[in-house]
């Protein structure tokens, strides 16, 4: 049975890009475009095992989603952003996010990321 | 001293001796570790007495004798300790005294047990491996043999008879030199591994500090800024001097992250951040340091930040910091040079077109930075002169525009900054396209058939007309003189000669390109002829003649009496005529008249140069000019006066030609030549 | 100037310390590598002796002197054993401590024959003047074997008889060196000139 991973971007292009990252490493991926939607499919699929999540989102943001998914689960959270958000980075880890991924991002190194956090069953 | 002067034996004595006399210098530890092990030694020897005594008495030899004895034998050693503040030689002398004792002991000893008392002696040379010297093993042994030695050089032979015992002492000798020769290899080795490590490790931390100093040395001097720093951020070791020139004196906590933060407050932080990121080991190493900030600008500089993992007990980075300010600025001159590259060549196939343009932008970029004009169509203008600029392949404005108009629509820009930014860039660019697409949008570009069939229109009305459009099609007589210019101001380069003034004397004369071709190519002969021959050598040369430093070439051509006349006049040595009257009579031409002379000085193969080289000496320059003037009707003249300078002048007649023959020639001059 | 002078003076007090010790361990080393002089096997005063004390049968004649060691171990060894039946087997004590004199009378029980001399009797007496020395004669007077009883000092084997029954057969004259005391005056000065062993 393979590892899920749920992609969360408003970006369709983003959201793409990293599923099929993923998929082509062997994951399994779930998608979802905002926060709202992310919670709902998180509660639905507890199996999932990363959460790769974008910070800036219509509905509810990033951050919104990490201190709500706590309490659904324990997968582990990495934030995609862009280069400088220290701060919204240093809310996010304190809310519990394993780390982030700047955009625009190599697909090995998210790749690398996923195996290091959500290693293949 | 060479290795290479020495006799083998020679070289071996000196390695053996090398290795048995230990290096003058006394570190401290082994000074210590002497003073303690003499202490020692010479406590353990004043132990032998009372023993000695019972050995005596055991032995029914006299006890007085003994304690006497010895006691005598143990003054050198306890002289040596109180009063010899060198270790080295007291150990010698506790060396010296142990044999003496392991001799007492066998004469003490007498007996059935006399031959286990030898033992002593080896037993003790044995020891004296803990004074880590094996000079004091020579020396010990040296001393017994001292002994033996001493006894066949004083022994009565008359009275003794030792011959049954020689050999005896020649086995003993055998056995005290394998036993020294052991004992001295431990003492060196135990020396150079543990008592002398001290020096050793002074040595290698000599070695290690002059290699930092080397190191420091590179760092001073390399154009990369290097800096090792821990997951702290704190500067780690030496770094780069040029690191301390950018971004000045480091702060007290030693921290990158603090030391950037004077300039770059956000790097800093973005830096700080990612560090923790590697210290948490959460996410892969590889993705941390491609995330870490790679890019400065700090104080006009352009910084461009990569990061190489140190591993070790503890996690490093080697930060690698490299100036991309002259590089990026010398990409963006490329870009603005293709640019240029692009715009030129589109405006030979369009050139109207291309002016339009130049017209067009200049315009918009008034209105842009027009203050008067209402912010609107001031944005107006400026995204009109966005689209054109891109439309035209001049990106580097089209992509200026562009951020221009993002940075005043997030609201933090004003448009006066902006549009004056803009301005300066397009004047910049403007300023180099202006010389090559403004002279050239200023010229009427017509095929020579359109041009030749116009002169054929003309001439029914004008002859005269018709005469200057055909002109046009001719070379302009001062482009040929300032190309032979060139040609002489070259060779004198090739020569090593100061490159004379060059002077260039030509009316506003047309020629037909080609009934003159070959007049211009000999007459390249006369210049060489000027420079090579008549200029002189050096500056020095001329201010030793009494002329100005810098050399004069006059190359002049003038339009008189239906003659074209080309002069060309150096300031130089001026012809030496008597060398060409004796080189003329070599070759058998005469050489009486001044009229001869001048002939001698055009015809074929008479040099005054004795070498022959590539510019010129052979001899035929000259005659090859005349050639050419004789072949257009016309003759040369040569003037000089030595020491003053040389004229060459060629004269060749100019008729006014038949409008027919003329148009004939101008259409023949544009139809490719046929060679046949 | 002061510490200059020190250190010579402590050169110099080392220098003939190293001196005096060296010659010192030559001198008592000598003792120990080189045998005593013995007189010839032609001696007069020898063969004069040896004849006055030949009773028909060959002689073995042990010269032993007292204060000395090596004497002393002659000693014990000819105690161990009954004197031989084939030879004369006589002792010639020169000088005599306590110790030496009740080993002889415990010899003289076992039938050894005893001889006192005084020191100064036998440099004129018999020409030997150290001990421990081994002399074997034949029945008709002539030297079969003269001189000491083990081939070094510290021998701790002590082969009398084997010694004597070589002499006897007619086996090799060879002998061995004397280590030992000097028992006269003039030859303890000869070896001992310092007296210091």
């Amino acid at each position: 049975m393979s590892t899920t991973v749920m992609v969360v971007d408003d970006s369709f292009t983003i959201r793409e890009q990293v599923s099929r990252a993923l998929e082509a490493a062997g994951y399994d991926v779930l998608q979802a475009v905002d926060g709202v939607d992310a919670l709902e499919k998180y509660r639905a699929s507890p199996q999932i095992a990363l959460v790769v999540c974008d910070v800036n989102m219509p509905r509810m943001s990033g951050i919104e989603f990490l201190e709500q998914a706590r309490e659904v689960g324990s997968a582990p959270v990495v934030m995609l952003t862009t280069e400088g958000q220290v701060e919204l980075i240093r809310r996010a880890k304190s809310l519990g996010a394993s780390g982030w991924i700047t955009k625009p991002f190599k697909a090995d190194l998210l790749v690398a990321a996923a195996r290091k956090l959500a290693p293949q069953g | 001293m060479t290795s290479g002067a020495e006799s083998p034996s020679r070289r071996i004595a000196r390695r053996l001796l090398d290795y048995v006399v230990l290096p003058a210098e006394l570190c401290e530890y082994e000074h210590a570790y002497l003073a303690r092990t003499n202490r020692i030694a010479l406590r353990f020897l004043w132990a032998h007495p009372p023993v000695m005594a019972l050995v005596a008495l055991l032995h029914g030899m006299s006890v007085t004798r003994a304690l006497l004895y010895t006691t005598f034998v143990l003054l050198g050693p306890t002289l040596a300790h109180r009063f010899v503040d060198r270790p080295r030689v007291v150990s010698m002398v506790l060396g010296v005294t142990s044999m003496l004792m392991a001799a007492l002991l066998v004469h003490f000893g007498q007996g059935p047990m006399q031959i286990e008392m030898h033992f002593y002696f080896f037993v003790l040379l044995a020891l004296q491996t803990v004074f880590a010297n094996p000079t004091v093993i020579i020396v010990s042994a040296l001393a017994v043999a001292l002994h033996h030695l001493v006894l066949f050089c004083l022994l009565p032979a008359s009275v003794f008879n030792y011959d049954a015992s020689l050999w005896t002492v020649l086995v003993h000798a055998l056995f005290v030199v394998l036993e020294s020769a052991a004992a001295c290899f431990v003492a060196r080795s135990f020396f150079d591994d543990v008592i002398g490590l001290d020096r050793l490790v002074r040595d290698r931390t000599a070695a290690l500090a002059q290699r930092n100093r080397d190191l420091q040395l590179v760092l001073d001097n390399v154009e990369q800024g290097l800096v090792t720093i821990d997951l702290s951020g704190r500067v780690v070791g030496a770094r780069a001097s040029i690191v301390d020139r950018w971004f000045g004196a480091p702060p007290s906590s030693d921290n990158l992250c603090d030391w950037l933060a004077l300039g770059n407050r956000e790097f800093a932080e973005w830096l700080r951040l990612g560090l923790d990121e590697l210290a948490a080991d959460v996410m892969p190493r590889a993705l941390v340091l491609a995330q870490l900030p790679s890019s400065l600008v700090f104080a006009g500089r352009e910084l461009r930040f990569s990061y190489l993992p140190i591993d070790g007990p503890r996690l490093q980075l080697l930060v690698v910091m490299s100036e991309v300010t002259a590089m990026l600025a010398r990409a963006a001159q490329d870009r603005r040079d293709r640019e240029i590259g692009l715009l030129v060549e589109r405006s030979a196939r369009d050139p109207s077109g291309v002016a339009e343009f130049l017209d067009e932008t200049s315009r918009l970029v008034r209105r842009v930075a027009d203050g008067a004009l209402g912010a609107t169509e001031r944005r107006r203008a400026l995204h009109t002169l966005k689209g054109n600029a891109g439309s035209i392949g001049l990106s580097s404005i089209a992509v200026l525009c562009d951020e221009v108009e993002t940075r005043l629509q997030s609201g933090d820009a004003s448009l006066d900054d902006e549009a004056a930014q803009v301005a300066e860039a397009w004047r910049a660019l403007h300023d180099r396209l202006e010389p090559v697409l403004g002279a050239r949008a200023a010229h009427i570009h017509i095929t020579p058939a359109q041009w030749l069939s116009a002169a054929e229109q003309v001439r029914q009305w004008s002859t005269d007309l018709a005469r200057t459009m055909l002109g046009w099609g001719r070379d302009p007589l001062s482009l040929r003189l300032h190309r032979l210019g060139e040609q002489a101001s070259a060779l004198a380069v090739g020569l090593g000669k100061p490159i004379p003034q060059i002077e260039i004397d030509a009316e506003d004369l047309r020629l037909p390109r080609r009934r003159y071709a070959a007049l211009w190519q000999s007459l390249a002969h006369a210049v060489r002829n000027a420079v090579d021959h008549g200029l002189e050598a050096s500056e020095e040369e001329r201010a030793a003649a009494g002329k100005p430093r810098v050399g004069r070439l006059v190359l002049g051509a003038r339009h008189t009496a239906g003659a074209l006349v080309v002069c060309i006049t150096d300031d130089g040595r001026g012809v030496n005529w008597a060398e060409l009257a004796s080189a003329a009579t070599r070759r058998g031409l005469a050489a009486r008249t001044e009229e001869d002379l001048r002939r001698a000085f055009f015809a074929d193969g008479v040099s005054t140069r004795s070498t022959v080289t590539e510019i010129s000496g052979r001899g035929s320059g000259m005659g090859a000019l005349r050639e050419a003037a004789c072949r257009l009707g016309g003759h040369v003249e040569v003037e000089s006066e030595a020491g003053r300078g040389t004229t060459v002048r060629v004269v060749v007649p100019m008729p006014e030609r038949e409008l027919e023959h003329e148009l004939a020639s101008a259409r023949r001059s544009f139809t490719p030549e046929v060679v046949e | 100037m002061v510490r200059v002078s020190r250190s010579l003076v402590v050169g110099a007090v080392l220098g003939a310390w190293f001196a005096v010790t060296t010659v010192g361990a030559s001198y008592l080393l000598g003792a120990h590598v080189a045998g005593l002089p013995l007189p010839s096997r032609d001696d007069a005063r020898l063969r004069a002796a040896v004849r006055a004390r030949l009773a028909g049968r060959p002689l073995a004649l042990h010269v032993l002197g007292s204060d000395c060691e090596c004497s002393r171990r002659v000693l014990a060894r000819l105690e161990a054993r009954p004197p031989r039946p084939d030879v004369d087997e006589r002792l010639l004590l020169i000088g005599g401590d306590a110790e030496t004199r009740s080993a002889s009378r415990q010899l003289e029980r076992l039938g050894y024959s005893i001889e006192r001399l005084e020191p100064d009797e036998v440099a004129a007496g018999i020409g030997v003047e150290v001990a421990p020395v081994l002399i074997v004669a034949g029945a008709s007077a002539e030297i079969l074997y003269l001189g000491g009883y083990s081939e070094r000092r510290q021998d701790a084997r002590i082969e009398t008889d084997t010694l004597i029954d070589t002499a006897l057969s007619g086996g090799s004259a060879e002998a061995l060196p004397v280590f030992g005391c000097a028992v006269t005056e003039g030859m303890r000065a000869g070896v001992d000139p310092w007296s210091l062993r």
